[in-house]
């Protein structure tokens, strides 16, 4: 299986209402992958628009922030309009 | 595969600008037309229009200004878009969560125009924009009254991989730095343009020379050693790769694309640089993952690289094919789609009348065929 890039996780935008990891596609989607499945190992993010794929850098101890973070509404960036 | 919408107007259209899912027309005397994602005011204000319009998304082309508010030049990021006027103030509107938006550590987001912070460019400079990705950078050309020219970058966004300056003391850079700067009383030694790839950026001067880089650059892109006394290049970046035309660099006087960077979907020209193209070049433009060519031969458009979305035409013939891109399959199981890839080079449009102006533009797996 041939994945399009590596990405680090902190490069990645997490989505603590969606218990989600995103990063941009070159088809204009998101890669999309699951904190939860990223605590039972899995390291490869998926577009939901096109097969493209990205494996996602990150040590186990590297998802204790964001399982903190997982479930509250806030965005991980704060945005004023 | 495609459509052919016409546009009549009082003025010519100047160029397509393309961010993540964004699309801007700009005509030649500034006023701009958008469509597409407008979930941050990337283009509009969403409390400005009404009608048949998803709050979210433009459907079919919108106004942007007027003729009484030209705009000199705007580009697009993946969710931002950056305006100079004619006083040469800069501005930018949409979200940024890395800063790409220049407007400070407060401000994100905006569904209006804002003046990029600390920018304050002389009326009289030259100024040109450029964007991708989560990055946008100004160049601007001065003279002064002793004759000696200054061309200084300005960027802002992502510095996750230095693309802006090293050490990486931040990841996100919200406000304009200088990234690069030269004095010259050579108008020719002056920048030209900045050419923009995902995690990495080249400056290209009047002469056409390579005159530095940032970020991460493809490793086996050894600009100091390989080209530094190269001129007439025309340089173009996809979000992983480096492109670089040469026009009349065979012994036959035919045009040459060299490549670096990632190619596991045909990105890569002619990556075992086996093959004769005999190709001229009117046109090169690129998009996030593919290439697109204008070529002598009638006025045909030919694309290259990801195609998975149609951005490269219809699926190449077997026969002939040449390419050395693995292929995927997804998650589900399924193969992936043969047009993945377009290599080599794919025709899209066979052709169009001599007289016609073909212009090529390309964004996140689109592209865009302008003629005039």
């Amino acid at each position: 299986m041939s994945t399009y890039d590596e990405i680090e996780i902190e490069d990645m935008t997490f989505h603590p209402e969606l218990e989600l990891f995103t990063y941009p596609c070159p088809c204009g989607d998101r890669f999309e992958i699951l904190l939860a499945d990223m605590l039972d190992g899995e390291n490869i993010a998926v577009c939901p628009s096109c097969s493209l794929m990205i494996d996602v850098i990150f040590e186990p101890e590297d998802l204790e922030e964001f399982t903190a973070m997982a479930g509250t509404d806030s965005m991980q960036v704060g945005i004023t309009a | 595969m495609y459509s052919t919408p016409t546009y009549t107007g009082p003025a010519r259209l100047k160029k397509i600008v393309c961010g993540g899912n964004h699309t801007i027309l700009v005509r030649d005397d500034g006023v701009c037309f958008g469509c597409g994602d407008n979930a941050n005011g990337q283009l509009l204000d969403p409390s400005t229009y009404d009608g048949d319009d998803d709050d979210n998304i433009l459907k079919g082309w919108h106004a942007l200004n007027g003729v009484d508010n030209p705009f000199a030049d705007i580009v697009c990021g993946w969710e931002f878009t950056v305006m100079v006027d004619h006083q040469n103030n800069v501005f930018s509107r949409g979200v940024g969560l890395k800063g790409e938006l220049g407007l400070g550590d407060d401000l994100l987001q905006s569904n209006t125009f804002r003046k990029v912070i600390g920018l304050e460019i002389a009326r009289k400079a030259e100024v040109k924009l450029a964007s991708s990705f989560q990055n946008c950078a100004v160049l601007v050309n001065e003279k002064d009254v002793n004759g000696e020219y200054t061309s200084i970058v300005y960027g802002w966004g992502s510095n996750i991989k230095c693309q802006l300056f090293k050490p990486r003391v931040s990841k996100s850079v919200t406000k304009p730095v200088i990234i690069h700067s030269i004095k010259t009383r050579d108008y020719n030694k002056t920048i030209d343009y900045v050419c923009m790839g995902k995690d990495f950026m080249l400056f290209v001067n009047k002469e056409g020379r390579i005159t530095g880089t940032r970020g991460s650059i493809p490793k086996t892109f050894h600009w100091e050693e390989d080209w530094i006394d190269e001129k007439d290049l025309i340089v173009r970046c996809m979000w992983s790769s480096i492109h670089i035309l040469q026009k009349r660099a065979t012994p036959e006087g035919y045009d040459k694309i060299t490549s670096y960077g990632y190619g596991g979907f045909g990105q890569i020209f002619d990556m075992q640089g086996k093959l004769a193209h005999n190709m001229k070049v009117k046109d090169f433009n690129i998009g996030s993952e593919h290439g697109i060519l204008v070529l002598d031969d009638d006025n045909k458009v030919a694309c290259w690289g990801w195609g998975e979305h149609g951005n490269c035409g219809p699926p190449i013939a077997a026969e002939g094919t040449t390419s050395t891109s693995a292929r995927t399959s997804t998650t589900r199981g399924e193969p992936a789609s043969m047009i993945n890839d377009a290599w080599p080079l794919n025709t899209v449009m066979p052709g169009f009348p001599t007289g016609c102006e073909v212009r090529v533009f390309g964004g996140c797996a689109n592209t865009w065929v302008l003629v005039q």
